[in-house]
């Protein structure tokens, strides 16, 4: 098929006709390739030897035939060569021309006649150079040992590269070359064939084991191969590693020997197992005796290599390093031991509540839950439980449960698709019992709270509305809305940053209040607030929250602005006046000197050269002035009682009395007055108005005598709640009760100035004194037989809780 | 220490003519005869206990006989500008006022040498008081 195909191409060079013939080139070549006999080369270059033999024996016979002969020369799939011995190419065939031409191309082609040694197209494996026939190339060796040998010279391989159709190609040539006479002259013919498949397929071949012997030698755990007898044939690396031998000591080692004693009689039944054919192999975890007789854990899994005649031959063991993990096995146990030494109840449990597993602290605050299973309070509910475990991803659920009087949290654990349910048990009475407690008592708060007839919120540390009064809701506009759990910053948007503070403080444990505070609500009105906010406790003693107390003063504000400014008002109307008499009675009191002072010294001096008359006028004169000095001087008096500042201090009645007492004794003495009294308390008052007071009192009682009887003056106190009450008894001449009032108006006088000397001053003072004390003063008085004069003064002690309001707590006078 | 028979110079400072009249009489009666240097004001009060202006020439009193009631400057503030110059803090003053409610005047001013009277209309207590203004000046 070849020889017909490359006739009909002969004449006709094209690179079409390379392409399919470098395809037919390749099939010949595996043809080749297949058949491991007898190098066809050499076939050829005998068959070529044949051929020019008969082309020397008979050139002209076989002139015709000439051209088929070069035909078939070219059909030849491998390269021939005619070289003379000068190295001029005498004949070439096509294929040859194809590969040792500098080009695949007609007019490139090794033509004959071309000198062997000047073509440049096959580069030599040894990096000679690129001279097809160079001292060192294969092909040039070939040619020079069959020309000085004359014997043949058969497969040399050169490795060639050429350039066809622009690619360069790779090719393995197998080169043999004989040498014959032709014409006298020595010539040599080279055969090339093209092995450049088998070469692949050696090259994979032996990359192949390359790679075999990489895994080996790379493997990630120890191989090893030992002989029926034990010893030690070949390791790889990872053997080395693990066993801290190299290799060659390794060789002069048998398994017995580096084998921990107490594993060898387990391993040599075992290997007996697969050399008896029981076993196909084994895996063994076992102890090696490291270099440094360390022991070592390994797995080896071993199994038997046989030989051609199907005899066990070796064992090839595989051995694993198993330290570490071993030591994790450890780890695991030590862990898993948790739940047995855990004081907590931990069991676990299949879908029914069957008990698999139950650790000492179960069994014990347990007892009977294996035979009450799912009845026991352990297991309350469990329908649940089990239909929360069946829900995709289940793993972990929590609840909390009373078991035989005590609490515990429980956090169950499904076990991979709820084969099995573990329970974890903690005690949580105690916890329990303290948020019950905290409950309590932020119960009671709340209640305390809600019922206060005050307005008071209680919230948590967050600020949110625990409970409200409902005077809260009244106040603060807020009746109907759901306060419990809303933020209070939320109810009172506009709260200031410094009240948001106080509350922050509060948090932290201070108490604070504030006793007026102006809030300025959101339409603009403006609301007064007295407040305290304090902290309140949890059972714990934690800050739970505060509570604020609030109440809204707006009204009361309002009420005592206006008191304000009218006291304000009446104080400046008060202090005019004031000025007003007290300017007056100085400026009055001047001019009015001066009139009695010079009226005086013209009655002195000139009285003598005056008549009666003139001295009548100059008397009236003085008089009148006397008198105007004693209204101005009165009316001083008055203004003064007004004028002193007001401080009130406890004050001893009794001494006041004496003193008033020492005061009057000039007409005490002259009339010839007793003057008692009885206990006498303290009072809140201003000593020097209260001696003056009494002063005045007990003057009149002795003034407005009854001609006929010798003046008794009685002065005696009564409690009456936080008042004093005083009275000033006398056995005068009295007062018609329609007068009452009147007397005690300035300069009202009830009598003649020639009957009872005086302005009517005395008892005006006496009321000013009294009010000022914030008192009261009255009389009770029987024209002839007396007057009782009363006053009240607050008392400088809280009254006496032992006897009845109002009771006398002194004797009444005798 | 002025002795007894010395001539005692004295400013008076006094608004009210009739009372100037009446103390010089009751000085008289009296058988006082003191160099008397009368001023209306408080601000004259004090030009004239400092040597000023129109009172450079005047001699430094022995005695200062002073009514509260002045025009402009009442006599608590000539006081306390007395008070206030150490100079002027050893002048015997006598406080010679209408109202009995200044009593108290003295003791407003704990570091002068004061004494106080009340005016009267009567001769006679007059004469009883410059005498007693006297005596203070002389033996205070």
């Amino acid at each position: 098929m070849a020889v017909r195909s490359n006739r009909k191409r002969v004449g006709a060079v094209s690179r079409k006709r390379v392409a399919s013939e470098r395809k037919e080139l390749q099939s010949t070549k595996e043809e080749l390739q297949t058949s491991k006999e007898e190098p066809q080369t050499l076939n050829n270059v005998n068959a070529l030897k044949n051929l020019a033999d008969a082309l020397r024996r008979s050139e002209e016979s076989l002139a015709r035939e000439r051209i088929n002969l070069q035909t078939m020369f070219d059909a030849v799939n491998v390269g021939l060569l005619l070289i003379d011995e000068d190295g001029v190419v005498r004949r070439v065939n096509e294929t040859a021309s194809r590969w040792v031409g500098k080009n695949f191309s007609a007019s490139n082609s090794l033509q004959p006649g071309d000198y062997l040694g000047c073509v440049h197209a096959i580069a030599d494996p040894a990096g000679c150079g690129h001279t097809l026939f160079c001292t060192l190339c294969p092909i040039r060796n070939s040619f020079e040992t069959a020309l000085r040998s004359g014997q043949p010279v058969h497969h040399a391989e050169a490795q060639a590269t050429f350039e066809i159709d622009g690619t360069t190609t790779f090719l393995w040539l197998e080169i043999s070359a004989d040498s014959l006479i032709l014409d006298g002259k020595q010539h040599v013919v080279l055969a090339m064939n093209d092995i450049t498949a088998r070469k692949q397929a050696e090259e994979a071949l032996r990359s192949g084991e390359a790679r075999f012997r990489a895994i080996f030698e790379q493997a990630a755990v120890g191989i090893g191969q030992i002989d029926l007898d034990g010893r030690i044939l070949t390791t790889n690396q990872m053997v080395s590693q693990i066993l801290g031998y190299s290799r060659e000591e390794l060789r002069q080692k048998t398994f017995e020997e580096i084998t921990h004693p107490d594993d060898l009689p387990g391993e040599l039944e075992l290997i007996d197992g697969i050399i008896a054919g029981r076993d196909s192999s084994y895996t063994v975890e076992k102890r090696y005796l490291r270099k440094d007789r360390s022991p070592v854990w390994v797995r080896v899994t071993s199994s038997l290599a046989h030989d051609a005649s199907g005899k066990p031959a070796l064992r090839i063991s595989v051995i694993e390093d198993i330290g570490e993990l071993r030591k994790a096995r450890r780890e695991l146990e030590r862990i898993a031991s948790f739940p047995v030494l855990n004081s907590n109840p931990i069991i676990e449990v299949d879908p029914d509540g069957r008990v698999s597993f139950a650790n000492p602290a179960a069994r014990r605050l347990l007892p009977d839950i294996e035979e009450r299973g799912t009845g026991h309070p352990w297991l309350a509910d469990w329908e649940s439980v089990v239909s929360a475990g069946r829900k995709p991803d289940a793993t972990l659920t929590s609840r909390e449960v009373l078991a035989d009087g005590r609490w515990y949290h429980q956090t169950i654990h499904f076990v991979t698709g709820m084969q099995r349910v573990r329970i974890y048990g903690l005690d949580i009475t105690a916890r329990k019992q303290a948020e019950e407690k905290l409950l309590e008592r932020e119960e009671q708060l709340r209640i305390f709270v809600e019922y206060a007839p005050a307005s008071i919120a209680m919230f948590d540390t967050h600020m949110r509305y625990l409970a409200v009064s409902q005077r809260w809701l009244a106040d603060f506009g807020l009746k109907g809305q759901g306060l419990l759990g809303r933020s209070h910053y939320e109810v009172f948007p506009e709260t200031t940053e410094r009240q948001k503070e106080v509350h922050r403080r509060c948090l932290a444990g201070v108490v604070e209040r504030a006793a007026e505070d102006r809030f300025e609500r959101p339409d603009g009105s403006i609301q007064w607030i007295q407040w305290e906010v304090r902290p309140w406790r949890s059972a714990l003693g934690t800050i739970g929250g505060i509570i604020i107390f609030s109440e809204d003063i707006t009204e009361r504000k309002r009420t005592e602005e206006i008191l304000r400014r009218s006291a304000e008002e009446l104080a400046r109307s008060n202090k005019d006046l004031e000025q007003f008499a007290y300017v007056a009675s100085h400026d009055l009191q001047e001019p009015l000197r001066i009139v009695s002072g010079f009226i005086g010294r013209l009655r002195e001096r000139y009285g003598s050269s005056l008549d009666d008359k003139a001295r009548e006028y100059i008397d009236f004169a003085v008089q009148g002035a006397q008198r105007m000095s004693q209204l101005v001087h009165d009316l001083l008096e008055y203004s003064r009682v007004q004028a002193r500042p007001r401080q009130l201090e406890p004050a001893k009645m009794k001494e006041a009395f004496d003193r008033a007492l020492a005061n009057c004794m000039a007409s005490i003495r002259e009339t010839g007055a007793a003057v008692r009294c009885g206990d006498l308390p303290t009072v809140m008052g201003d000593p020097m108005q209260l001696v003056q007071l009494l002063q005045n009192l007990i003057g009149n009682a002795i003034k407005f005598r009854r001609p006929e009887a010798s003046p008794e003056v009685h002065l005696f106190a009564r409690r009456e709640k936080d008042d004093w009450v005083f009275h000033v008894h006398d056995n005068g001449i009295g007062i018609p009760m329609d007068q009452a009032e009147r007397i005690f108006m300035i300069f009202q006088q009830l009598h003649t100035r020639d009957m009872y000397p005086g302005t009517g001053i005395g008892l005006a003072i006496c009321r000013k004194i009294v009010e000022r004390h914030g008192g009261r003063i009255w009389v009770q008085s029987e024209l002839g037989k007396g007057s009782t004069f009363s006053f009240s003064l607050p008392a400088a002690s809280p009254p006496n809780v032992s006897g009845p309001a109002g009771a006398p707590l002194l004797e009444m006078p005798q | 220490m002025i002795s007894k028979t010395d001539k005692l110079t004295i400013l008076l400072v006094e608004d009210n003519a009739g009372d100037v009249y009446m103390v010089r009489e009751a000085m008289v009666e009296a058988g006082l005869s003191p160099n008397l240097h009368v001023v209306q004001t408080g601000t004259q009060a004090m030009d004239f206990l400092h040597r000023r202006g129109a009172f450079s020439s005047f001699p430094q009193p022995d005695l200062v006989i002073l009514d509260l009631n002045l025009p402009a400057k009442p006599g608590q503030e000539v006081m306390a500008e007395i008070e206030a110059t150490p100079s002027l803090r050893n002048l015997p003053i006598a406080v010679f006022t209408t109202s009995q409610s200044e009593s108290d005047i003295c003791a407003r001013f704990p570091r002068l040498r004061s004494m106080f009277a009340l005016k009267t209309p009567m001769v006679s207590e007059l004469v009883e008081i410059v005498k007693s203004f006297d005596l203070f000046a002389r033996t205070a």
